[in-house]
């Protein structure tokens, strides 16, 4: 890899960044980043969103961690075509829009409209009759005329709104036929997701279990289900397992040597401050 | 009551938050939907929910039904007389004819 951050330019498969002011995160997003200039490596898999950054506070999920190295390395499961068609169905489904918002206002408002005209007419309606016990009633029944008019525009409206709303309620029902098949899709992608990782877990478990004997920190080898040791030395476990690809960023409370942490992860390395 | 149903897991998830955090204004959950009081706060969490997650959050208003008062005589007797037929395996249509009962497609073509 080739690194130019924090004012230092290193190139090779294990640097040294103690003495740059960087913080991991950084780091890791500069090698996850393909347009970012200022590291230049192989692209990062999958597997590195899990144990690309290694320190002693790092909390990961062991048996996500160890299925994500397996996979890494080509591991497969009997769940993948059902997975890959998961994956698919779910891409080739369209979820129309169920927006009625519009629709709705337009019925609530056409509908404050003709009660407002309702009250108008009687109001206009009650006039006409005062004033024709006055024998004066033409002015009175011409604003009668006029209101009632009205009435009659608004409740076509109201009429037409409310039409329409039950139109796009029917097509909304529809619409809504489509999102519950993608939850459906969701939800059993997760769970194929789920017995995946836990079949690739359980197969690699013996490998992590040498993984971890392999690292100099002291700890008891046990499968990633019921590993009791330190989070991170189970993370550093399954890094080594892993082909990230792209470089880990390790901190310095776990190696003091680039070298030796490349060695023991078996993964180009950025050893940074923390 | 407010009848609040989502269609993906984070409107779901949603839900569920806000059940946990508000249970004073739930009636009833139901997995991917709940049914809120009727209340402006009740309308409140509803609103937020479809303003989070747009469609995948469907609101509805319900009304509780009072079959003396919403539906017709005959469909009420209808019912209580095929859940007390003798024999359990005879279909309603079979049940209907011949005694004076609304026949299914009739009932099916008439709205409430």
């Amino acid at each position: 890899m080739r690194l130019s951050l924090a004012g230092v330019k290193r190139t090779g498969r294990a640097l040294d960044l103690r003495d740059a002011d960087v913080e991991p995160s950084e780091v890791a997003d500069a090698i996850r980043d393909p347009t970012d200039e200022r590291v230049r490596c192989q692209p990062p898999g999958p597997v590195h969103e899990r144990v690309g950054v290694l320190h002693r506070r790092v909390s990961v999920s062991l048996r996500a961690a160890v299925a994500a190295a397996a996979r890494s390395r080509g591991a497969s499961t009997r769940h993948d075509d059902d997975l890959a068609a998961c994956r698919a169905a779910l891409s080739d489904l369209e979820t129309p829009d169920v927006d009625l918002e519009g629709a709705r206002e337009r019925v609530a408002a056409t509908a404050a409209d003709v009660e407002r005209l309702r009250e108008r007419v009687a109001r206009a309606s009650g006039r006409v009759e005062a004033r024709r016990e006055d024998g004066d009633a033409e002015s009175a029944e011409a604003a009668l005329g006029d209101a009632t008019r009205e009435l009659a525009a608004a409740e076509t409206e109201h009429h037409a709104a409310r039409e329409a709303l039950q139109r796009a309620r029917r097509r909304a029902r529809e619409a809504r036929d489509a999102r519950e098949r993608r939850l459906e899709l969701e939800d059993r992608l997760a769970n194929l997701r789920r017995d995946a990782r836990g079949a690739l877990a359980e197969r690699w478990s013996e490998r992590f279990e040498r993984a971890v004997d392999a690292l100099p920190f002291r700890g008891a080898p046990a499968p990633p289900g019921c590993f009791d040791g330190r989070a991170w030395s189970g993370a550093c476990a399954a890094a080594r397992l892993a082909a990230p690809g792209a470089p880990l960023v390790v901190g310095d409370d776990l190696f003091a040597d680039s070298t030796r942490a490349s060695a023991a992860l078996d993964a180009p390395v950025v050893l940074v401050e923390v | 009551m407010l009848l609040v149903v989502t269609y993906a897991q984070a409107a779901r998830q949603s839900l569920r938050n806000v059940c946990d955090a508000h249970e004073d204004s739930v009636v009833r959950r139901f997995g991917r939907a709940a049914l809120l009081r009727e209340t402006e706060f009740g309308a409140f969490q509803a609103l937020r929910l479809r303003e989070k997650h747009g469609g995948d959050v469907q609101v509805e208003r319900t009304a509780a039904f009072n079959e003396f008062a919403d539906a017709p005589d005959r469909v009420r007797e209808a019912a209580r007389a095929y859940e007390n037929r003798e024999a359990t395996s005879t279909p309603y249509a079979k049940f209907a004819a011949g005694r004076a009962l609304p026949e299914p497609e009739a009932m099916r073509d008439s709205e409430l």
